[in-house]
C-alpha cells in the first residue's frame, strides 16, 4: 500500500467547562464583610504573639502558628505599598485602564489589594508618579454595600 | 548526604506559537523520547517519571492519566506535581537522593495555545479579597515591580536592557523559538500593559515540553558522557500578600530557595562563585528582582548590574545566555528549560551560545504567582 501524500490542515475540537463554585467565606471573613456592608467599617485581627494586626483577617497568623482572637477597627487612611495601573484588556478582568494598590491601613500590619479609583490615568508616567510607594490614600465606602471587597476602593488624599 | 544527584541526558520537543500537529500527549512524548535517547538509557531502564503539569491548562483533569503513559510511565512508579515544571527536577532529585531510584525521568509540558491563559493565571486567586479586584500573573507582576526601589527611569531603561539582551542571546540559539533580536528604542515606545510592564516585555507565548533524565552519582560516573551534577536544590515559598514593610520585590520566596541550594552546594560567594545563571524573566522585572535575591548583585545595585552589562554574555555573571523566556515563553515549563540550558553549558552542548570551559552555573525556576514560589539549582561539572 503507498504513502498516503495527503496534507491535511490539523483538527481542532473545542471543549468547555463551566462549573459553578460556592466557597464557604468561613466565620472571620463573614464578620469582616458583615461590618464592611453594614457599618462601612474595616476590621483586622491582632495575632497574640506578634501583634501583627492582619487584614485582610486571618483566623490564625501563619507565621506564629497561633489562632487570633481579637478585632481592631483599621483606617481608614493609610499607605500605598505597591502598585498598577493597568492598561490592556484581559480576558475576565475590567475595561482598562484600571489602578490597583496595595494599601496599609493605619492600624494595620499587612497591605490589603484594592482598586484606586477617582484619578486620571491617561497619561501612565503621570498617573504612576500619584500613586507611588509611600504614597496616602484614603478607603471610601460605596452606598449600595453587598459584603463585597470592592463595598470600597481607595482614593488619594 | 551519601550521595549527589546528576543529569544523564536533557530533551525537548520543537517550539512552535501553537503545536497543533500533535496531541498533548504526542508532545510529552516527543520531549521524553528526546531526553531518553539523549541520556543513552532505554525506558525498560527507567527508575521512576516524575511529571509537572497543571489540570487548568491542559484542559483535563488529572492530566497525568494521560500523560503518564507517554512520559514513559507505563507500569512504573509516577509521580506528579502541579507546580512550576522546575519543581518535577526537585521532586526527581529527591526521589533519586531516596536511594530507591538509579534513575528518573523529569517532564513538564506548556501547550498553552489551547487554553485562555490569563483567565485561567485568575483563578490563582482567593474569590474573596483577591479575585475582586482584578488580578492575573501580569497584573501581579506589575505590582510586585512596583515595590524596587529604584529610580524609574532607570527602572525602565534596566528592563528594557533585559530585553534587549535576551532577544540578542536567544537569536543565536538555535533552540530558541524567538530568534529575532530587538532594540532599547522598540522595547521603551512599546505601550504599557500593566505599568511598569509594557508589551515588549510580555514574550509570544510557545508550545512545547522538556524533560531531564537524573540519576545518582554511581549511575552518572558510569556514563560515558562527563559529568553534569545538580551540586544544590532548594525552593522557598514566602506569604501570600505583603506585610507593610517588607517590599514583594525582596522576593523573600526567592532567597529562602537560593539560601538552601547554596548551602547544599557549599557557595559563599554567589557573586564570584555562579560563573553563568539561567533565570526566571517570564518579565524583564523577575529577571531584574532575581538579581539581588540570588546575590549576583550586590543589594540595591540589580538595576546598575543589568545597565552595565554584568548580566550581559561577557559580563561577570552571564544571565540567560540561551535567550531565557524572552525567547522561549514556555509558560509553565520555564523553569525546567533554564535547567535544561544550564545543563548543555556545563556539558559543552550549548552550541552557539556555549561559553568558554563553564564549571558552575545556576537555574531558576518561578510559580505563576510571581512574588510566591520559587526553585533554584546550583548545577556543576566537577
Ligand atoms: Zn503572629
Amino acid at each position: 500500500m503507498g504513502q498516503d501524500e495527503r496534507v491535511e490542515a490539523p483538527l481542532i475540537h473545542s471543549g468547555e467547562w463551566n462549573i459553578h463554585y460556592d466557597y464557604a467565606v468561613g466565620e472571620t471573613a463573614t464578620r469582616f464583610f458583615s461590618r464592611l456592608r453594614d457599618e462601612g467599617k474595616i476590621a483586622g485581627k491582632r495575632c497574640p504573639e506578634c501583634k501583627a494586626v492582619l487584614l485582610p483577617p486571618r483566623a490564625y497568623c501563619e507565621r506564629c502558628f497561633v489562632k487570633t482572637e481579637e478585632w481592631v477597627d483599621v483606617g481608614p487612611e493609610g499607605t500605598i505599598e505597591a502598585f498598577t495601573i493597568v492598561y490592556e484588556p484581559f480576558d475576565g478582568l475590567p475595561q482598562p485602564p484600571y489602578a490597583v494598590a496595595y494599601v496599609t491601613l493605619d492600624g494595620a500590619s499587612t497591605a490589603m489589594a484594592n482598586f484606586v479609583r477617582g484619578l486620571d490615568l491617561s497619561v501612565p508616567e503621570v498617573a504612576a508618579r500619584e500613586l507611588a510607594v509611600g504614597k496616602r490614600v484614603e478607603a471610601v465606602f460605596i452606598d449600595a454595600r453587598k459584603g463585597t471587597i470592592t463595598d470600597f476602593h481607595y482614593r488619594l488624599k | 548526604m551519601v550521595q549527589r544527584v546528576g543529569i544523564l541526558g536533557a530533551g525537548h520537543t520543537t517550539f512552535a506559537e501553537r503545536r497543533d500537529d500533535v496531541r498533548l500527549e504526542e508532545l510529552v512524548f516527543e520531549a521524553a523520547a528526546s531526553a531518553l535517547a539523549d541520556a543513552g538509557i532505554a525506558r525498560a531502564d527507567l527508575g521512576t517519571v516524575v511529571m509537572a503539569g497543571a489540570d487548568q491548562l491542559d484542559g483535563r483533569s488529572i492530566s497525568s492519566m494521560m500523560a503518564a503513559g507517554p512520559a514513559g510511565a507505563y507500569l512504573k512508579d509516577e509521580i506528579r506535581t502541579t507546580t512550576e515544571g522546575s519543581y518535577a527536577a526537585i521532586l526527581a532529585g529527591l526521589r533519586i537522593l531516596s536511594g530507591e531510584y538509579e534513575t528518573a525521568l523529569a517532564i513538564t509540558w506548556s501547550k498553552t495555545s489551547e487554553s485562555p491563559y490569563d483567565l485561567i493565571s485568575s483563578l490563582s486567586y482567593d474569590p474573596f479579597f483577591s479575585r475582586p479586584v482584578a488580578f492575573n500573573d501580569v497584573v501581579e507582576s506589575a505590582i510586585v515591580s512596583s515595590t524596587y526601589p529604584s529610580p524609574t527611569v532607570q527602572l525602565a531603561e534596566a528592563a528594557a536592557a533585559i530585553v534587549v539582551k535576551n532577544r540578542r542571546n536567544g537569536s543565536a540559539n538555535p533552540r530558541a523559538f524567538l530568534r529575532e533580536p530587538t532594540t532599547a528604542e522598540a522595547v521603551l515606545a512599546s505601550p504599557y500593559v500593566a505599568y511598569p510592564i509594557r508589551s515588549a516585555e510580555l514574550p509570544p507565548p510557545c508550545d512545547g515540553a522538556v524533560a531531564l533524565v537524573l540519576a545518582s552519582e554511581e549511575r552518572v560516573l558510569r556514563s560515558e558522557r562527563p559529568p553534569v551534577w545538580i551540586q544544590g536544590f532548594g525552593w522557598g515559598t514566602s506569604n501570600y500578600g505583603y506585610r507593610g514593610g517588607e517590599a514583594a520585590a525582596g522576593l523573600a520566596g526567592l532567597r529562602a530557595a537560593a539560601a538552601n541550594a547554596y548551602a547544599m552546594a557549599g557557595v559563599s560567594r554567589p557573586a564570584s562563585e555562579i560563573e553563568f545563571a539561567e533565570v526566571f524573566d517570564g518579565t524583564p522585572f523577575d529577571e531584574l528582582l532575581a538579581y539581588e535575591a540570588l546575590g549576583l548583585a550586590s543589594q540595591g545595585k540589580g538595576a546598575e548590574f543589568a545597565l552595565e552589562g554584568g548580566s550581559a554574555a561577557g559580563g561577570s555573571c552571564p544571565v540567560n545566555l540561551s535567550g531565557g523566556a524572552q525567547s522561549t515563553n514556555l509558560r509553565f515549563a520555564a523553569g525546567m528549560m533554564r535547567i535544561l540550558e544550564a545543563y548543555l553549558q556545563l556539558s559543552h552542548r550549548a552550541g552557539p551560545v556555549q561559553l568558554v570551559a563553564p564549571r558552575q552555573g545556576l537555574a531558576h525556576g518561578a510559580t505563576s504567582y510571581p512574588a510566591q514560589g520559587h526553585a533554584v539549582f546550583v548545577l556543576r561539572n566537577y
